[in-house]
Parts: C-alpha cells; sequence; structure tokens
C-alpha cells in the first residue's frame, strides 16, 4: 500500500510519535526508558562487549585476510576522494561534537570518580582515565562503523545494489529484503539515526551556547540555545543543498585542518612534554591492554562503572553505526577492504588519542601539577569543561573562539550528513534523494532536538537510541555473515571473471 | 560396480537385519560380502564362532560370504581391511546412539566416512525398502569431480528402475543479478548430469534449492522420501568444516534414509571401471 514511500511514511510516523511523547508526557518517557535501559545494559551488557570486540577481529580479518584486496566499486575503479578529503570527513561523521564535547569532561570525569578499586584524584586514577577514554573512542567504534560501512559498500559498489542496510542481508534473506524484513530493518536503521543524531545536536547546540556565554555578553540560557539551533539548522540546510562534493567535503576538510590548529596550539601553549608523555605511555598501555580490556564487563568489583561508561559507549556506537556507516560507505567508492579498514581503523583513531592526550593531558596537568581543582567544576558542568581548561592557559578567548567555530562547523557537517543518510534510507537508497526528503528529514530532526531540549526529553530519546542499539548489535552480526558469505562466493566463484568494463562477471552493465 | 564388500558387524545386530542387509547389497550389484568383527575385550574365540556362524546363515541363503575378525579401533580397522580385501564398497549397519553416547564414544559411521577412500554404505534398515523394491534415489551433487565417481554408478541399473532425483543445494550469491546466473548455471549442469543418467533407465527429475548443503540435503531427502541418499565427500574440506565434520558425514548421520557416499580419491577406480 505505501509502495516505495513505506520506509519514509512508517519512520516519519513512528518518530514523530516519540517526540510528541516526548513534549506531552517527558516524565514518563523518561521513567519507561530508563527502565528499559538498565534491563538492556543489565542483561545484555556482556553482549555488547562480546559483539565490540567481534567486529574489531572481524575487521582486521577482512584488512589481512584473504579479501583484503577486493575493490569496492569496479575492479579498475579508483577512490573517488583523496586520502585527506575522505579522512576528514570520515572524522567529522564519525566523532565530530563528541570528541570536543568530551575531550576534556571524559577524562576528569574518570579521574574524579573512577571504578571503585580506583583512588579517586590520585595517579593511578589519572593514569586510569587518559587510558579509558583512548579505550572508548579508540578503534572498537571504528571497527563497529567498518562492519556496516563495509559490508554497505560492497553490496552497493560492487554488487550493484541499492545503497541501503537491508540490502546487505540479500546473500542472506534473498528477494525477501524488498518486503516486510528488509523495511524493518531501514526503519530500525532510520529511528537509530534521529534518535542519535537529535541527542547528539541538543548537546552540541548546549556546548556552543555555554562558549559563547564565555566570549560574548550573553547569557547561557535556553532561548540563545534554541537560537544556535536555528542558525545552524539554515547552515547545514544550506550546505546539505549544495550537495556531498561540495558541501560536507570543504566544510569536513576545513574542520580538520581547524582542530589540528587547535590541537597544536594547545600543544605548544600548555606542558608540552607533559602531553606527550601522557601520549606515549597511553598509547603503550592501549595496546598492551586492548584484548583484556575488551572484554573485561568488571564482574566482581567496578561493575557499575562500566555499566555506565563502556557498556554505554559501546551501545552508543552501535546505535550511531547505520548513520556513520552509510555516510562513510558513499565516502569510500574506489578503495580497496584493506585500504579502507586500515585506514578507517588507524587514522581516526590516532588523531582521536592525540586529541585527548593533548586536552586530557592539559586538565591532569593543572589537578595534579598545578594544583588547581577544576575536575568538580569541569564534570558538573560537562558543556563548558572545555572552555574552563582553556581559561588557565594564555590565549584562552582565542581558543574558545576556535573552538565555537569548530563545534558549529562540527554541528553543520553531523546534521548535514545525518540528513542525507535519512533521505537516502528513505528513497530506497538514492544516492541523490529528493530535496523535499531532505529538507523534511532536516527540520524534523532540529525541531526534535530544540523541542526536548525544552521539554526535557532529550536523554529520554538518547536512552531510545541506545535502546535500538540492541537489535542492531544482533543485525551487525547477521551483516558480517552475509559479507563474508558474499566475499567467499565471489573468491569461489567469480575470481578472475571480469567483464570489459573491469567489474564482477555477475554484474550486469547497467 | 560393488563387487565385493566389507559389512563391519559389531554382533549386537539381530541375524535377520544383517540378512536384510546382504539383500539390499546384493541388489546393488555385490557378489561377495566380508563380514568382519573388530573386537576389544576378551574372548575373541567366541566372537570369531559368532561370526562364523552367521556368515554360514548367509552362504546357506545362497550368497558368498567370508568372515574376518581383527582387533583394535573399528574405524581404522574397517578401511585397513577393505583394502586388505579388495573391497569396492563398505557398507555400515547405523544405529542411532544418543547425544552423550556420541559425545562420549564418537559415531563409528562418521569416522569411517571420515576415513574411507573407497564408497561407504551407511545402512538404514528401517527407511530402506526390501530387495528388489523399486528404490527412490536422491544425488545431492555440488558438481565438483566427486561427480565423476558418482554417475557411472547412477548410470548403472542396479538397482533397477525406480526414480532419481538431481538435487543440488547451495548458498545464494550476493545480489540478484549473480544470483539469476547462479541458478541457471546449476540449472544447466543438472540437466547435462540428467541427460547422462537417463541411460539407466529410471526416472530423472532434478530441483534445486538455497541452503546450506549439510541441513538441506538431509530435509530434502526426508521431504521426497527416498530410499537412498546418494552423496560425494569432498578430501580437501576447509579447516572449520574439518573440524566441526564434513558435508558427507553430517548427512551420513541426520539422513534418516541409508546413505552411499563416494570419495573423491575413489575416482581414480571409477573411471577406470567405468572406461
Amino acid at each position: 500500500m505505501l509502495g516505495k514511500h513505506a520506509v519514509f511514511t512508517i519512520s516519519l510516523a513512528v518518530v514523530a510519535l516519540f517526540v510528541v511523547a516526548g513534549i506531552v508526557a517527558p516524565q514518563q518517557l523518561d521513567a519507561i526508558t530508563t527502565h528499559l535501559h538498565e534491563l538492556v545494559i543489565a542483561g545484555f551488557g556482556w553482549g555488547y562487549l562480546l559483539a565490540a570486540f567481534a567486529f574489531l577481529v572481524f575487521s582486521l580479518y577482512m584488512a589481512f585476510g584473504p579479501y583484503g584486496r577486493l575493490r569496492l566499486g569496479q575492479d579498475a575503479e579508483k577512490p573517488q576522494y583523496s586520502y585527506f578529503g575522505w579522512f576528514s570527513m570520515l572524522f567529522a561523521a564519525g566523532m565530530g561534537i563528541g570528541l570536543i564535547f568530551w575531550g576534556v569532561a571524559e577524562p576528569l570525569s574518570h579521574y574524579l570518580e573512577p571504578p571503585v578499586y580506583i583512588t579517586p584524584q590520585s595517579g593511578e586514577a589519572a593514569s586510569f582515565a587518559v587510558a579509558y577514554s583512548f579505550f572508548h573512542w579508540g578503534l572498537h567504534p571504528w571497527a563497529i562503523y567498518i562492519v556496516m560501512s563495509l559490508s554497505i559498500a560492497y553490496f552497493s559498489f560492487r554488487r550493484g545494489m541499492p545503497p541501503l542496510i537491508s540490502s546487505c542481508f540479500y546473500p542472506l534473506i534473498g528477494d525477501r529484503i524488498y518486503g516486510p524484513s528488509g523495511y524493518a530493518i531501514d526503519i530500525l536503521a532510520v529511528f537509530a539515526t534521529v534518535f542519535g543524531i537529535a541527542t547528539s545536536l541538543g548537546l552540541g547546540a548546549m556546548q556552543i551556547t555555554g562558549g559563547l556565554a564565555e566570549v560574548l555578553p550573553i547569557a547561557a540560557g535556553l532561548g540563545t540555545t534554541l537560537g544556535v539551533i536555528a542558525v545552524v539548522t539554515v547552515l547545514y540546510m544550506i550546505s546539505s543543498m549544495v550537495g556531498l562534493d561540495k558541501g560536507i567535503q570543504v566544510l569536513s576538510r576545513g574542520n580538520v585542518i581547524v582542530a589540528l590548529l587547535l590541537m597544536t596550539a594547545m600543544l605548544i601553549l600548555g606542558p608540552t612534554a607533559y602531553i606527550l608523555n601522557v601520549f606515549t605511555t597511553t598509547i603503550g598501555e592501549y595496546l598492551a591492554a586492548l584484548i583484556p580490556r575488551s572484554l573485561d564487563v568488571n564482574p566482581f568489583e567496578g561493575h557499575e562503572w562500566t555499566q555506565s561508561w563502556t557498556l554505554f559507549y559501546w551501545a552508543w556506537w552501535i546505535s550511531w553505526s547505520p548513520f556513520v556507516g552509510l555516510f562513510v560507505a558513499s565516502i569510500s567508492r574506489g578503495r580497496t577492504v584493506r585500504e579502507f579498514v586500515v585506514g578507517a581503523l588507524a587514522v581516526p583513531a590516532l588523531l582521536t588519542f592525540f586529541w585527548f592526550a593533548v586536552f586530557g593531558g592539559a586538565s591532569l596537568h593543572l589537578e595534579l601539577e598545578r594544583g588547581i581543582s577544576i575536575a568538580e567544576r569541569a564534570v558538573a558542568e560537562v558543556p563548558t569543561a572545555l572552555f574552563q581548561v582553556y581559561s588557565y592557559y594564555p590565549g584562552a578567548s582565542i581558543l574558545t573562539a576556535v573552538t565555537l567555530l569548530l563545534l558549529s562547523v562540527f554541528f553543520v557537517t553531523s546534521a548535514d550528513s545525518a540528513t542525507y543518510v535519512l533521505a537516502m534510507m528513505s528513497s530506497q537508497g538514492q544516492l541523490m534523494p529528493p530535496l523535499w526528503k531532505r529538507i523534511t528529514w532536516g527540520v524534523l530532526q532540529s525541531s526534535a532536538a530544540a523541542v526536548l531540549l525544552v521539554s526535557g526529553g532529550l536523554e529520554a530519546l538518547q536512552r531510545m537510541a541506545i535502546l535500538a542499539a540492541l537489535p542492531f548489535a544482533i543485525v551487525m552480526m547477521f551483516m558480517a555473515r552475509g559479507l563474508l558469505s558474499a566475499m567467499r562466493y565471489e573468491r569461489v566463484h567469480e575470481r578472475g571473471r571480469v567483464n570489459a568494463a573491469g567489474g564482477p562477471v555477475s554484474r550486469p552493465e547497467r | 560396480m560393488f563387487e565385493t564388500v566389507l559389512v563391519p558387524l559389531s554382533l549386537k545386530e539381530s541375524a535377520a537385519a544383517v540378512e536384510r542387509m546382504v539383500a539390499a547389497l546384493d541388489a546393488l550389484g555385490a557378489r561377495t560380502v566380508v563380514l568382519l568383527h573388530v573386537h576389544s575385550g576378551p574372548r575373541p574365540g567366541r566372537r570369531e564362532r559368532e561370526l562364523q556362524s552367521r556368515a554360514a546363515v548367509l552362504r546357506e541363503a545362497g550368497y558368498n560370504c567370508r568372515a574376518v575378525v581383527h582387533s583394535g579401533s573399528v574405524a581404522i580397522t574397517a578401511v585397513r581391511t577393505a583394502n586388505e580385501e579388495e573391497c569396492d564398497l563398505i557398507a555400515y549397519p547405523w544405529r542411532r546412539k544418543s547425544w552423550i553416547q556420541r559425545s562420549l564414544v564418537g559415531s563409528v559411521t562418521k569416522d569411517i566416512v571420515r576415513l574411507a577412500n573407497i564408497p561407504v554404505f551407511v545402512y538404514k534398515s528401517k527407511r530402506t525398502p526390501p530387495a528388489g523394491e523399486v528404490l527412490s534415489i536422491m544425488y545431492a551433487t555440488d558438481f565438483q569431480d566427486t561427480d565423476r565417481a558418482v554417475i557411472p554408478y547412477l548410470k548403472s541399473r542396479r538397482p533397477a528402475g525406480g526414480e532419481l532425483m538431481l538435487f543440488h543445494a547451495g548458498e545464494r550469491a550476493p545480489d540478484p543479478w549473480a544470483e539469476s546466473r547462479r541458478l541457471a548455471l546449476v540449472e544447466a549442469d543438472l540437466q547435462r548430469l540428467a541427460e547422462e543418467c537417463r541411460e539407466s533407465g529410471r526416472t530423472v527429475r532434478t530441483l534445486t534449492v538455497v541452503g546450506r548443503p549439510r541441513t538441506a540435503v538431509v530435509r530434502q531427502a526426508h521431504r521426497s522420501q527416498v530410499d537412498v541418499l546418494v552423496i560425494g565427500k569432498a578430501d580437501n574440506e576447509r579447516a572449520l568444516s574439518t573440524m566441526l565434520g564434513s558435508t558427507a558425514e553430517a548427512v551420513a548421520y541426520n539422513a534418516r534414509c541409508s546413505v552411499l557416499i563416494f570419495a573423491r580419491s575413489s575416482l581414480k577406480e571409477y573411471t577406470r571401471d567405468a572406461g
């Protein structure tokens, strides 16, 4: 009955329903989602750890196993974007606002409130804080994204199917991907994306407001936050209309340059040797403890800490994976599997490690070496934590202004790419989705962020995104299975057989 | 084709069941039956006398039969004796074991299938019609070299008449175009085999399904009520399959009908036979 608009109509209706519930009955929605969230994290937390570790092993197998040389496109195809453009867009979509939001707040939070077996505000707590910040933002999130994006890129660019999550299920369920089963998978992906992006935009807008209040004579109130959302929405709608090549790519490139400049400035203005010591030590510790930490649920001591941090993050990355996965897939055409996995695992993770070493290291230096008690204030006001740290270093107002610019552009690129992905998912995987759908999703996600910020339902929406991660973790397991089966089929049945255009022989010229 | 057949017996089988099995082997063309008992406990003399008496019964019934007793592992000894006695087939009477029994002592059927270089017939008495009745046969093929070992048997007129189903189960291709191409190729291959098998005088039909062979073959054999399932055994299974057991081992154990398994390494023998 709904035909080709089934995914769009159903997901729009259900998302609108949740947003209305967040406006009308925020407390009830909060109570329900809190209960469900606790149930899921308490009952299936171990599953998230196992799944994330399995995805990491799977990614490494993809890179260094027998399928590493397969190209995500036709055999003779060249990558669409340069390395720098590609890395910039990867980073902007995968981390972006979150990294700026948590770059200072997360290490300080672990330092202040580590698991029960570590003494708070000690040297051990500081070492633990940076190590776990690396761990939460390191290889695992990217491995989760890789499973999603590699599958989508393979099935769409190499096998000629629409760039949809449901396409990856063809080897497993065949033509049923064109029916209710396929729609259900795509609708679930739309939910996770809308819920995830709306909360991220809400939190990002709060941070921009906090920063603006530091440098301009304005109050950091709700009105300012809503104004920020409105301005940024206009900006990303313009970027979305300009298109992927000119819009997101240019903004992402510019943003990575600004981020690198900001990091370098903080490295020079801050305790340089201390930061580099933190970086070097924590990299070593990260690599040495990668496997035990990947599987450590801490059942005997500190389990609550693991639940509220590690398990929360793993669920959060999984819930973001449809959005990041689809976007990363759409910019990775023409790369080999090995190039894709190594690039997407190593480069963003390394940049993230350096970010945490610089900003986390500088803030811990204030606490441990200069005796400035900043952790409690920063953790109490997470959106302004970074600006508070700046205030103890030279050029604070310039650093704050540059960070605001960075945040705003990350906000625009995240929202822009999410709008693009949502429109693509609800248009049967069209690479150029209709403008009206992009506008609809753009307005909906910004309105959801703004309205829920007012009603207080933002956190409930975030928990909804995390709840969607549970079925999605299972969906991703099957995606990995489907991808392996497809690649094995190609290696066994089609190896060496290419058509005139250099593509696999099975794929007709279209 | 299967002139000399080795039949390992635990001696727990009833005399009637053994006689039914030998009659079924006769229908397959067996001329000499070698009964084997592998003992591991005391008093081998008593076991040997019992086996000799069973051989005598079969001889009285008109079969050319001799008895051999050895000690050691059943599967290894059966395969070694089959080589020594120049047998063309090992026929093993199947007995269902519980999950616990299988976990503790393993499955002799699976071990023989895994070790044998000659065809193995896993006889399931309740599902195999008496000799002389028309058999319905299903050959599950993956179009590998084992076809060359199996086709001469399917072309032969032993057992005569009946129906032959050529069956293929394979995993779905990665996309709809590759899938339609795969299905076309599978159908062409099945028709080619069907053409060859029509020489036997049997009614031949073909069927393709999507799925994992080790489950799809067993399911289809049951659904189509076939009497004998014929399958080839790949010698070089992948590492994971080696650990989990080959498709042929799983099918031999799980199918409800009798199963005839051809090893790829028996190819030379049967090509020569056919020639």
